[in-house]
This record gives C-alpha cells, sequence and structure tokens, in this order.
C-alpha cells in the first residue's frame, strides 16, 4: 500500500504563486479525478508532484510513504514509483524509444534486469494498445501524432510499473478509438497492480473509462470542492462559474497579489 | 564486401579492397614538409571502411565516384595535430552516403565536394566531440543541374573543446533543380566560443535552399523528461549525446566506435 500525501502546499514559479493552501492524499488502488478550467493549476500541480525544478515550494510537503519528498530531484521521484503522463509529451531526436525504456528499465531494475522479459513485455504492450512496432525505432515521438504519443506515455507505464500514476490531460488529442484504447488500458493496468491515479482532465468522456473514486474541483491553484461522480455530472451541466464564485478569501489576495506583479 | 583502408601516420597499414570495385593509390610524405596522398576511385556499387590515425600529419584525399555508382563510405580519423584535405566528386547519377566520425584534437580539416553529374546526390553525416580546438570548413559545389545535397554536423564540445565550423553550399545559374540542405548544430557544456558559419551561395532561382545552425545545451524539458523516467542526469545525458550523435549512422562499427568514445567521456 503506498499514499501520496500533499499538505497546505504553496508553489510559485518566479514571483507568480500557482498554488496554494493545496491539499490532497492518495492512496494504492484510488482514482482521483482533478478538473478545472484553464489555468487552474492543474498541470503545474502534477509537474510539482514530479519535482520539476521550475517551480519553487515555498509551503507546505509533498510526502511519499510517509517520506517528506520535497528535496527529492525527478528522478528519484520516479525510481520511488510516482509516473506523470504528460499532456505534451516531447520530442526527442535520434533517442529511439526503445534504447531509452530499454535504459530506463534498467535503471530501475538495475541487477534484475533482464533484456528477454523486457522484449517480450513490449511487444505484448504495443499490441495491446494498437501500435506499430515500428515506431519504438523511432526518436522518442519523433513523428509521431497527438494520440500515439498518448499511446507512448501508457507504454512506459506499463514498463516502469509505477504505484502513483499521474495522468495530465491524457484525452487530448485523441479521437474515439484512441481514448477507448487508452482508457481501457489504463484501467487494465489500474487492475493488475492496484496503483493509485490522478488523473487530470477537462472531460466526462475520458472519466467514463477511468471512474474515479474522488473528484476535485480546482479553482486557482487550490480545490474549491470535492466530491464523488456526481460532480462531474454537475460540472458538465453547469460547468465551473458556480465554483468560481466560491474563491476562498486566500485565493482572491493570492490573485491580487499576483496581478500586482503583473 | 566492405572494402577497407586503414593509414597510420605516412603509411597503409592494412586494407582490404575489391580492385573491380575500387581503385586507390597512396603517395607517402617525403619530408615532414610534405603531404600524404590517398586517391579512390569508385568504380561499383560499393561499401568503403576508411580509417586512420592522422597524428602530426598532413592528408589529402580525393575521391571520385563514377557515373551511375552508390559508394557507402565511413570515415573515422583520430589523432592530434593532424590536417586534412578531402576532395570528393561525384559523377552523374552517382549516390554518396557518407557517414563520418572525427576523435580528433587540435585538428584541422577542409572538405570540398563538387556535385559535377547531373542527378548526383550526396547525403554528408558528421559526428564528433570535441576537447581541443578545431576547425572544419566544408564547402559543396552543385556544378551540374538536379543535384542534392544533404548535410549533417553533429559535433560535442567538451573541457576545453572549441570548434569552428564553416559550411558553404554553393548553387550557381543553371543549376536548376538543385536542393541544398544544411543541418549544423554544436551542443556545447561550456562557455567556449563555438562558431557555426552556414553560408549559401545560391544563384539559381529554381532550386531549394534550407539551412539550420544551432549551439546550446540540451534542454530542460527534455531532461526532465528522461528524468521522469527514472533517470539520473549522468544517464538521461549520456542517451541523449548518443541519441546527437549517432543519429543517422547506420554502420555498426561506426556504431560501436561511438558508443565506446561517449561511455569514455560520459561516464
Amino acid at each position: 500500500m503506498h499514499q501520496l500525501e500533499i499538505g497546505n502546499l504553496a508553489v510559485k514559479i518566479k514571483n507568480k504563486t500557482i498554488l496554494h493552501d493545496f491539499n490532497l492524499t492518495i492512496k494504492s488502488g484510488e482514482i482521483h479525478a482533478i478538473m478545472g478550467p484553464n489555468g487552474a493549476g492543474k498541470s503545474t500541480l502534477s509537474k510539482v508532484i514530479m519535482g520539476d525544478p521550475n517551480y519553487r515550494i515555498i509551503d507546505g510537503q509533498i510526502n511519499y510513504d510517509n517520506q517528506n519528498i520535497n528535496n527529492f530531484k525527478v528522478d528519484e521521484r520516479a525510481r520511488l514509483g510516482l509516473f506523470l503522463a504528460m499532456q505534451s509529451p516531447i520530442e526527442i531526436e535520434g533517442v529511439s524509444t526503445a534504447d531509452f525504456l530499454r535504459t530506463a528499465v534498467s535503471s530501475k531494475e538495475q541487477d534484475q534486469f533482464k533484456l528477454f522479459p523486457f522484449i517480450k513485455e513490449i511487444d505484448k504492450t504495443i499490441a495491446q494498445l494498437g501500435m506499430d512496432k515500428k515506431m519504438i525505432e523511432r526518436g522518442i515521438n519523433q513523428g509521431f501524432s497527438g494520440g500515439e504519443r498518448k499511446k507512448n506515455e501508457i507504454l512506459q507505464m506499463y514498463l516502469l510499473k509505477p504505484d502513483i500514476v499521474i495522468l495530465d490531460e491524457i484525452d487530448s488529442g485523441l479521437d474515439v478509438d484512441s481514448l477507448k484504447i487508452v482508457g481501457e488500458n489504463i484501467m487494465k493496468y489500474y487492475h493488475q497492480y492496484k496503483c493509485g491515479i490522478i488523473v487530470i482532465t477537462h472531460y466526462k468522456r475520458l472519466l467514463e473509462y477511468i471512474k474515479p473514486d474522488f473528484v476535485h474541483i480546482m479553482i486557482n491553484g487550490h480545490i474549491v470542492k470535492s466530491g464523488d461522480y456526481k460532480l462531474v455530472n454537475e460540472i458538465e451541466q453547469n460547468g465551473y462559474e458556480q465554483f468560481e464564485k466560491k474563491v476562498t478569501k486566500v485565493s482572491a489576495a493570492i490573485i491580487k497579489e499576483n496581478e500586482n506583479d503583473e | 564486401m566492405m572494402n577497407r583502408i586503414k593509414v597510420v601516420a605516412d603509411e597503409i597499414q592494412s586494407y582490404s579492397i575489391d580492385d573491380k570495385q575500387i581503385n586507390y593509390e597512396f603517395i607517402s610524405s617525403k619530408s615532414a614538409f610534405d603531404i600524404n596522398q590517398l586517391k579512390i576511385q569508385v568504380m561499383a556499387n560499393t561499401d568503403l571502411y576508411l580509417e586512420g590515425d592522422i597524428s602530426s600529419n598532413r592528408y589529402k584525399i580525393t575521391l571520385e565516384v563514377n557515373d551511375n555508382i552508390k559508394c557507402n563510405l565511413f570515415t573515422v580519423w583520430y589523432g592530434n595535430n593532424s590536417k586534412i584535405k578531402e576532395i570528393v566528386t561525384l559523377n552523374k547519377k552517382s549516390k554518396l552516403n557518407w557517414e563520418r566520425f572525427n576523435n580528433t584534437n587540435s585538428h584541422k580539416e577542409m572538405i570540398i565536394i563538387n556535385l559535377c553529374g547531373i542527378n548526383a546526390l550526396l547525403d554528408y553525416n558528421f559526428k564528433t566531440i570535441c576537447k581541443d580546438k578545431s576547425q572544419y570548413d566544408l564547402l559543396v559545389y552543385h556544378q551540374a543541374k538536379k543535384t542534392i545535397s544533404n548535410l549533417h554536423n553533429n559535433i560535442v564540445t567538451k573541457d576545453n573543446g572549441k570548434v569552428q565550423i564553416q559550411v558553404s553550399s554553393f548553387i550557381p545559374k543553371g543549376m536548376v533543380q538543385s536542393i541544398a540542405n544544411q543541418d549544423n548544430r554544436i551542443v556545447s557544456f561550456d562557455d567556449n566560443r563555438n562558431i557555426i558559419k552556414p553560408n549559401l551561395y545560391i544563384d539559381e532561382y529554381d532550386s531549394i535552399a534550407n539551412h539550420c545552425a544551432l549551439i546550446g545545451r540540451f534542454s530542460d524539458e527534455e531532461m526532465f523528461y528522461l528524468n521522469s523516467r527514472g533517470l539520473p542526469n549522468n544517464i538521461a545525458l549520456q542517451l541523449l549525446i548518443k541519441g546527437f550523435l549517432l543519429n543517422n549512422i547506420t554502420n555498426n562499427m561506426l556504431v560501436d566506435i561511438i558508443k565506446n568514445e561517449i561511455k569514455q567521456n560520459w561516464r
């Protein structure tokens, strides 16, 4: 059983406060959806959890299995079992996906790494995701469509076997068929490894495949409401406007501070 | 069959040549002021692997690819304080795929490529790790219609490495439907001044010319992406350098040499 606990987190980039008073606890086997309008800080949250050095934690803590990981490097967090499936996975010319994955898995498994089972697993997962086998010989995401990039993220998830998975708008750029494949494969992984999932999305359609236990509404870097799946329907019908009115006094002060800095 | 020639200092140390495919002549320098000369003519479709320790030596290499012939040329030079001048001629409908790696220091090199025959095609991929001062001057002359040159120079500088590379492509008037592409990149890990001078001298409207020149480090996004998959900085960096230097290199011997150099330089 693993647990990621975010307590009273406040984060700045340059002089702008992006997250404040942010609290969230996620355990193995739980699915949390984070929804919110553009600019609410959802992607920032995913990068901060992963340890992106561009963001500065000014208050609060991120604990993984009761260990404070605020000062952990990105790769250390990944090796602990955190995984971020990115919204816009970048292209890296010359580094083949196969080589990259072999290096990443062998770096994680160290002496336990065995090439034959790795190849078998990669072949199986590629088939399962409906990917072209030749794609993994190309540079990472080089010439990949939006959907192929997202599938490549899920392929990496399968091979690295993380315990807590953060899916940052994994549905963007996916057509209906690809969305189904990606959604079903995420759930297959979830059932197989009993991982915890944070799914960041704007739309209900992804949550029809990845059914969340908890839904959180994030506005201006802060969770303003938490609930169950009913909340998704509420957003679908009424949008975020009703929640934007509920911005706390602290949020209002931070918005004002950011506006003054600009 | 892979044809091979290995030069060390001022002599040919070993060779394995099919004389139906390759004709060659070596003229050794007679004094310290003289130049070693290697003349090669490619007469049939073939692969040629040319390597050598050229420390403290001067070389002039001429290579001509006959009409309608396709040649894959792989070159590896190593050593210090060397100078090379390479003159390559591509005749009618000939194709040259040139993959090369230099493991040299304090090295000066001039490469002149003449695309003399209609439809001549050149794919040029140069890779080097530069740990000292080096200078490269690459000149490509499109001297016939419908000629194509694709130039890729990927250089990594390390320690006190400082490199200057001048790449010039010429399409004179009348050389219609010719294409000159240049892609020159230097990845640097220090603040040394590296220079790329990309020149496109185009005097024909009915032609295409592109260039890309880039000096810098690997991006933070690339490092973040690899780190986020559990790769520590040193391994992520090694992987990025490998991708940068092995891109477009198909020859296994060259791949092994480059991989080994990366391992030794970025442990």
